[in-house]
């Protein structure tokens, strides 16, 4: 039962997975694309608890065991439990509510529509259920959609612009204007865009160094390793290490420029020999690949079963 | 206050990447800190793209659209249609999904195959034909000659040379017969292909490496310091 349950709905669903390539526009495509599009997605979205769960219960482990090492444990825990917050509560570029925006901001959008609020508690309600405020008596102008996904892309002077027209126009129709709307200043934009921190500025001030640096740092030891690997102890590896060579060269400007047919070499060494080693490596692959997942789904390959009853 | 805060950034972002750098003295505190952070807010920062790219739009709308829609129009079946923005059906693959978690709870662990089972099912069914195609089929075609190429020698010689040479890569891969005979030479050919197939990957790879590392010493000397203009 408890591996020949999972076993036969695994069949099944790859039953289902094999027919759903071959069957064209009906019903059960719809279905496979509601399924692949959708529902495996909440089902994978989950994982995500128990990669977090045992990423906290590792690292809480360590710390009360005083591994080695224990205090950095520390960090990664605040780091997470930080950005989680910034994250869920400011949204991904800031535009959610406090308190990771200091200040606040009176700005919202939905739907093609700018709104202006008269205080912060106005626009929460605005970001819980936007919907409320798709009234386009309520609308203080109309901007392009992409505003709504990009807060910052829009000029301060530009939106004051508009909404002071948006106000003239409705005095001289003798309309009033809604409590929501009020004008909006440069301070106020610019507050917006200054006092919050949100995960994109996290994303871009530690994400990006980090992971660059860790791949850039990856150049140095590459090249210590090739310069014991990369010895002209045979054939084999002497026709690796000038392929290697000649690509590393030909790519290098001040080099092309000296020594003439450098680059062509280079592209030959890349469109020729290249191309067919790894054309022959990726039907090697397509074929190892298509053969493992026959075997996964004839239940001969259980290794996915992990250990246990 | 705008550029006080571009400034803060530009900071952390140079100190963390010497702290990285600094690993190539040796293993240090800094680099350790700097680690640590990185997987915590790199995972932090994958909860809140799932948070706000799946369980909201897929989860969260649907359930709460569903829940007006039954207080104001009361029960109807198009409540649990899956095809509808908002549904309660979607409880059955929030339920499947929530399994993951049995994998804590010791007596129920096995239950977590089921999710898996699912995912894995469906996915290697839909890879077969999809990597028979772009691995196999796609890569079979375009190694095949035809009566165009033949228009120019420079196509012909060329073509033919990633032929014979995709050949003989794929007999020195092929285990199931003694390299002796006929072979030997064509798998030794498909060989120092392979050598300089991967030759050209890792002079590549060295080359993207570098060009990462040019990035980070010019933030450092241009964005940071400002020697640079």
């Amino acid at each position: 039962m408890k591996r020949r349950f999972p076993m036969t709905i695994m069949f099944l669903f790859a039953i289902w997975g094999g027919i759903s390539v071959f069957v064209g526009k009906t019903k059960v495509h719809d279905f496979d694309n509601l399924l692949r599009n959708k529902l495996l997605l909440i089902v994978g979205a989950f994982a995500i608890i128990l990669g977090l769960g045992s990423l906290i219960f590792h690292h809480t482990q360590k710390i009360k065991r005083k591994a080695r090492f224990w205090q950095y444990s520390y960090v990664t825990l605040i780091a997470l439990a930080v950005t989680t917050f910034i994250g869920l509560g400011g949204g991904v570029r800031g535009e959610r509510s406090l308190p990771t925006i200091f200040g606040g901001t009176v700005i919202g959008a939905h739907d093609g529509l700018v709104y202006v609020f008269t205080s912060q508690a106005e626009k929460n309600l605005f970001m819980d259920e936007p919907s409320r405020y798709a009234d386009p008596t309520k609308a203080v102008l109309e901007l392009p959609r992409e505003f709504e996904t990009d807060f910052n892309r829009f000029e301060a002077s530009q939106l004051r612009e508009e909404i002071h027209l948006k106000h003239t126009a409705l005095q001289l129709k003798g309309q009033p204007i809604p409590p929501m709307i009020s004008p909006v200043s440069n301070q106020q934009v610019a507050y917006k865009k200054e006092f919050k921190i949100s995960l994109q500025q996290l994303y871009e001030g530690i994400l990006v160094p980090c992971g660059s640096t860790m791949f850039a740092m990856l150049a140095f030891y590459m090249c210590s390793a090739a310069y014991r690997a990369f010895r002209m102890r045979n054939l084999h590896a002497g026709v690796l290490l000038v392929a290697a060579f000649i690509v590393m060269l030909g790519q290098i400007p001040l080099a092309t420029a000296f020594i003439p047919g450098l680059h062509e070499l280079r592209q030959w060494i890349l469109d020729v020999p290249n191309l067919a080693s790894k054309r022959g490596i990726m039907i090697g692959v397509g074929l190892g690949a298509s053969a493992t997942s026959f075997k996964i789904i004839l239940g001969i390959e259980r290794a996915w079963l992990g250990g246990g009853e | 206050m705008s550029m006080i805060l571009e400034a803060f950034w530009i900071w952390i972002a140079a100190l963390l990447t010497l702290a990285i750098f600094s690993f190539l003295w040796k293993d240090n505190v800094f680099y350790r800190t700097a680690e640590h952070l990185y997987i915590g807010v790199a995972n932090g920062y994958s909860i809140t793209l799932i948070y706000y790219n799946v369980v909201l739009p897929n989860m969260v709308y649907p359930i709460r659209g569903a829940n007006q829609a039954l207080s104001a129009d009361g029960f109807s079946w198009g409540l649990l249609n899956p095809f509808n923005d908002h549904n309660y059906f979607i409880i059955l693959p929030m339920m499947v999904g929530a399994l993951y978690i049995t994998r804590f709870i010791p007596s129920v662990s096995w239950m977590i195959r089921i999710p898996i089972g699912i995912t894995m099912g469906y996915y290697t069914a839909i890879a077969i034909p999809a990597s028979f195609k772009a691995s196999i089929v796609r890569q079979l075609e375009a190694s095949i000659l035809t009566r165009s190429d033949f228009d120019s020698w420079s196509v012909v010689f060329y073509g033919l040379l990633i032929f014979l040479t995709t050949v003989a890569t794929l007999i020195y891969f092929f285990f199931s017969a003694e390299h002796k005979g006929a072979l030997k030479p064509i798998s030794e050919i498909g060989i120092l292909t392979v050598m300089v197939g991967f030759g050209a990957s890792f002079g590549l790879t060295v080359m993207a490496r570098i060009s990462l590392a040019i990035g980070r010493f010019i933030f450092l000397f241009k964005d940071w310091l400002g020697v640079v203009s």
